[in-house]
């Protein structure tokens, strides 16, 4: 084919210029599937790889995406009072959202994937894939108004630290998503802490302060919708009075179930329409996903059972003792707040940084349910415990790995 | 196809072959291989859809993918019908640890056990040499 003769004829040096030829070599594996064969071995493999694995789990969450994006419009326009009706100013929630969602997204891979080329063409192997699935989750568990600058150092982190350091992919311990938001959430906590984050597009959530349009917002979008006849981006908004942009999480801490339902109904929980980080909101859409990753046998059940199993059992020991307003709360409540189901589908669920064993993987999942409902409910400090959970988790699961493998040893042992 | 030696065409056929199979050799390059809905494959993934019961693989010998690092976990142990933790064994081989190499059962397995497993590895590590080389190992030090 032409174009494949003309790809191979510029193909860098490797000795000369090896960041060059990591580059090259990454975008052309990205879009041709190499031509190795089988010398020893099987000689037919499966036609299963690790790209094809990531994009998986990529798909799975374009949906989260697709919300997400609308969700941060849809938000910063109930704060100014303005368009309640979900479907009302379609075009000008898409467009902000996109505004606020585009950067993180572009900042996150530029960042991610450069060190990744980096310490690859360092080493002399290929890029390898592992950094598919964490760029694609970073954006989503970011407030919408983070500065670009506290989100490019925390993927450096996240990368280097978390996963260049222990050897690139397959060898983390940690969940690099995570790290990423955790270094955030410690480094510069005003930024991710609060009722103020979620909204985005004001300088302050109080009454009357007033919004934060850039060029994009009133120089390209305006004269795009002007053109069109369309409404378009009002820079005397305010926020209305009365609003605070709680989440029903830090409502159900004040005041329990009944709370939060005065604010939100339980079909606006489960659809999405709250403020919150831009992919968790949906418990619909993040169903969805961690039912395609299921059906397609990409994602382990058992980890995300172990997780229900481990919520349930903890929320009705807690509710046995209702002591505080947030312990009363059910099962099936605690499933509609926070992001239970982002981080049960998506966070947990990575296999690298889970038990490998199948009692494992129960294991591990029951303790996240029930270490992470403890940090949501009893603890006035963190809001929200699945981030913590998972990372406490990670770090023991090869320590429940090894318990279940000696004893798979003992076992032979004794019969030898 | 699971196991077997790669012969050229003027090479020569040793008396204990009693199979010849010939493969198409896969060794061109797939626009977006790994992404699209692809024509039917052999796969034990449930990302590859298949087709209905009547239709042709077409099997190559393409590895579909370069060797990484071990990632998917419960693969092996799905496809083993032993009661044996391929994935703790291929490190402990890697690592060279005996102790737990033997605990772990080496000397249950031979190649054409794990070669299942090597045909469905995501990671395409080679299985069945890795496990020769561990056999290898113990019996050095034994």
């Amino acid at each position: 084919m032409g174009l494949l003769e003309f790809i191979k004829k510029i193909e860098p040096d490797k000795k000369k210029s090896p960041l060059l030829h990591t580059a090259y070599d990454a975008f052309f594996t990205f879009a041709y599937a190499p031509n190795s064969v089988t010398k020893s071995g099987t000689h037919i493999k499966d036609g299963m790889d690790l790209k094809r694995l990531m994009v998986t789990v990529v798909i799975a969450m374009q949906v989260c995406y697709l919300f997400g994006t609308y969700n941060i419009g849809h938000q910063h326009f109930v704060a100014a009072g303005e368009y309640l009706g979900f479907i009302e100013g379609f075009h000008l929630k898409l467009a902000h959202g996109l505004i606020k969602l585009l950067p993180i997204f572009v900042v996150t891979h530029v960042v991610g994937l450069g060190i990744e080329f980096y310490f690859a063409a360092k080493k002399g192997h290929a890029v390898e894939e592992g950094f598919l699935v964490s760029g694609a989750l970073i954006p989503l568990i970011m407030p919408p108004d983070i500065p670009l600058w506290i989100l490019a150092f925390s993927v450096a982190f996240a990368v280097i630290i978390g996963k260049e350091a222990f050897g690139g992919t397959g060898m983390n311990i940690w969940n690099i998503a995570l790290l990423s938001r955790v270094f955030v959430f410690f480094a510069y906590p005003l930024t991710i802490a609060g009722d103020q984050v979620w909204i985005s597009g004001f300088e302050k959530i109080a009454d009357g302060a007033a919004v934060n349009y850039g060029w994009w917002h009133t120089g390209f979008f305006n004269s795009i919708f002007e053109t069109l006849g369309l409404t378009t981006f009002d820079t005397t908004s305010t926020v209305i009075n009365g609003y605070s942009g709680a989440t029903p999480l830090a409502l159900a801490y004040e005041g329990g179930w009944e709370k939060v339902t005065a604010t939100f109904s339980e079909s606006q929980m489960l659809w999405g329409a709250i403020p919150g980080s831009i992919g968790e909101t949906s418990k619909v859409l993040i169903a969805l996903g961690a039912l395609i990753l299921i059906i397609t046998r990409v994602a382990s059940w058992r980890i995300m059972a172990g997780m229900i199993v481990g919520l349930i059992g903890t929320t009705w020991i807690l509710n046995a003792l209702g002591s505080t307003p947030f312990m009363t709360v059910t099962w099936t409540q605690h499933l509609m707040m926070g992001s239970f189901l982002f981080a049960m589908a998506f966070m947990a669920t990575d296999p690298v940084t889970a038990s490998t064993t199948n009692t494992g993987k129960w294991i591990y999942g029951i303790l996240i349910g029930f270490i992470g409902l403890i940090i949501r409910v009893m603890n006035p400090a963190y809001p929200e415990g699945w981030m913590l959970a998972i990372l406490f988790l990670n770090t023991f699961a090869p320590t429940i790995d090894y318990f279940v493998i000696e004893s798979n040893i003992k076992k032979r042992l004794s019969r030898a | 196809m699971l196991s077997g030696q790669q012969i050229n065409e003027d090479g020569f056929i040793s008396f204990n072959a009693d199979q010849v199979t010939v493969v198409k050799e896969g060794n061109d390059y797939e626009l977006f291989g790994w992404l699209l809905p692809l024509a039917p494959r052999p796969s034990v993934s449930g990302t590859i859809p298949s087709y209905g019961t009547d239709t042709e693989f077409e099997a190559n010998t393409n590895t579909h993918g370069e060797k990484r690092a071990f990632v998917v976990s419960g693969q092996y142990e799905d496809l083993l019908p032993m009661d044996i933790y391929p994935q703790h064994l291929m490190k402990a081989i890697i690592t060279g640890n005996i102790e737990r190499m033997e605990g772990l059962g080496i000397t249950e397995l031979t190649e054409e056990d794990v070669a299942l497993c090597e045909f469905a590895c995501t990671s395409k590590n080679p299985l069945q040499s890795m496990l020769r080389d561990g056999l290898n190992n113990l019996k050095e030090q034994l």
